[in-house]
């Protein structure tokens, strides 16, 4: 990869790239920015669909748990993948299951576990100061691409691989199981394998991005490009390319406003998503206005 | 009127999957995952005994010095002995010196020692309100460069001193943050001040390990 950062580097020293990506980390970000935008622009619009917005607000919340116990089990700071992996697998799977059983409303459950994943936490958050300096903590927490290394974009790699193989294989009748759960099991869909098969390849794709978005703010990227794209979208496809078009918008924009004014990955690009939503929503709600005096 | 093919009828049952199985299932699923965090952990390199601390609180961009050669050692542990003279300079004076009047007074590394071998420095001193950077690059040919940020105290924000490498005080009790930088690339250094050298490819450089600072204080109930 060092080959590739100096080949960049010299495009960029010659002018023929901007000058900041003479810097392999930012490289090495705009690597990962191509690969997070289709894949959570993908899953984007799916999630809104499937009214799982406050469902990836909760897994974001148990990927900063998951940070803590990997680190509480000696992981480094810099990969606590098996905290992360583990706790948010058996979470999503424990949301999901309490939730297809009870009798409660999903949004209740959800900010049940929610709450217990925060507040645990933070209980071990105090612990894991006593080990670490916060100020390194808070770089995984918001997200800085400083700490993204060639391993965590090969994951990215592979992770984005496998999920969009499966999305690629169960797309009809995710969409379908999205719209109308009893139409889809009509179809040979099997609902249950489908809430779960969905759950755990957000869970997954939240998890490898958390390194440039951050755990506390991973859930916007996963929500923003779909709300956005609802703004200009005429059809599903235009839905989901929309949805991709935001994310990468917004990543790359994020991207570029954290080198500039030095401030996290993450929050960087949920100002620039939100923008583009409110950008989108003024737009539409202009556009629309346009065609009913047109009407008229 | 419909067509032939849209009037045909189908009834079908749905059933709702075994609660039982489901159980089983997610279960099963649970352990294999728990399973392989295990055999994760357990194989990795940082074991959870808690060898190795002070390595795995580090970040890509961050090092030991003990890792690095023994020229570079050498001009970390100058600079260490320059930062100490420049702020008693600065209690002294309340102004911190100038590389080339450090230079004069013949402290190392500003000061060249003839006996050494190896790339000679050209050193300058940067300010920008309550940053300082002491930016050392090589004064002929290629070469690491080197940075000495300091941050001189908020007197809107005071804080309490922490005795480890990233926190000095001065005589007047004020704590100044310190840290000490390396670029792989000393020809290519802009000789502007920078506030955070990780953003422009410097890597920061720890003597034995990170401190513990700021740290959150749990509240408890008396």
């Amino acid at each position: 990869m060092n080959t590739f950062y100096g080949w960049v580097g010299e495009l960029a020293t010659s002018g023929w790239l901007p000058a900041d990506f003479q810097y392999p980390f930012l490289t090495r970000g705009f690597l990962c920015v191509l690969i997070l935008a289709p894949l959570l622009g993908g899953l984007s619009h799916l999630v809104v669909t499937r009214r799982m917005a406050f469902f990836s607000a909760a897994l974001g919340q148990a990927a900063l748990t998951g940070v803590a116990i990997g680190l509480l089990l000696g992981e480094p700071l810099n990969a606590p993948y098996a905290g992360m992996f583990g706790f948010c697998l058996l979470t999503t799977l424990g949301m999901v299951y309490v939730k297809r059983h009870s009798a409660l409303p999903p949004d209740t459950l959800i900010g049940v576990f929610h709450a217990l994943s925060l507040g645990l936490g933070l209980c071990l958050l105090v612990a894991l100061t006593r080990q670490f300096n916060v100020h390194q903590v808070e770089s995984v927490l918001f997200g800085s691409l400083l700490t993204v290394t060639d391993g965590d974009l090969l994951l990215l790699v592979g992770v984005g691989m496998i999920v969009a193989v499966l999305v690629f294989r169960e797309y009809n009748r995710l969409l379908l199981d999205s719209l109308s759960p009893p139409i889809a099991t009509v179809a040979g869909a099997q609902s249950a394998f489908l809430e779960y098969l969905f759950a755990l390849i957000l869970a997954l794709s939240i998890v490898v991005s958390l390194k440039v978005i951050g755990a506390l703010l991973v859930e916007a990227l996963v929500v923003v490009p779909a709300a956005a794209a609802r703004n200009l979208a005429s059809s599903t496809r235009s839905y989901f390319l929309w949805s991709i078009t935001v994310a990468f918008l917004a990543s790359a924009g994020g991207l570029g406003i954290s080198t500039k004014l030095l401030v996290p990955t993450g929050g960087a690009v949920v100002l620039a998503a939100s923008a583009i939503f409110f950008v989108t929503l003024a737009g539409s709600v202009l556009l629309r206005r346009k065609q009913q005096q047109a009407q008229r | 009127m419909t067509s032939p093919a849209t009037s045909v009828i189908r009834d079908v049952v749905i059933s709702p999957p075994s609660m039982r199985h489901e159980l089983l299932t997610v279960v099963r699923v649970a352990m294999a995952i728990t399973f392989g965090v295990w055999v994760y952990l357990a194989n990795s390199p940082f074991a959870a005994s808690g060898v190795d601390v002070s390595r795995r609180t580090l970040l890509p961009y961050q090092g030991f010095v003990g890792d690095r050669s023994a020229e570079e050692q050498r001009m970390f542990r100058e600079l260490q002995v320059g930062l100490l003279e420049a702020e008693t300079v600065r209690s002294m004076i309340g102004d911190w010196p100038e590389a080339e009047a450090m230079a004069a007074d013949g402290i190392e590394p500003f000061a060249v020692n003839p006996a050494l071998k190896g790339p000679r420095y050209s050193w300058r001193k940067l300010r920008d309100g309550r940053f300082i950077n002491y930016l050392g690059t090589p004064a002929v040919g290629s070469g690491a460069a080197w940075l000495l940020v300091i941050q001189e105290p908020d007197p809107a924000a005071p804080e309490p001193f922490r005795p480890d490498e990233e926190h000095h005080q001065l005589v007047d009790g004020s704590v100044l943050h310190v840290s000490t930088w390396i670029h792989p690339d000393g020809v290519a250094t802009p000789a502007r001040l920078t506030r955070a050298p990780q953003f422009e490819g410097w890597s920061q450089l720890y003597a034995v390990s990170l401190p513990s600072s700021h740290a959150v204080v749990p509240i408890t109930n008396p």
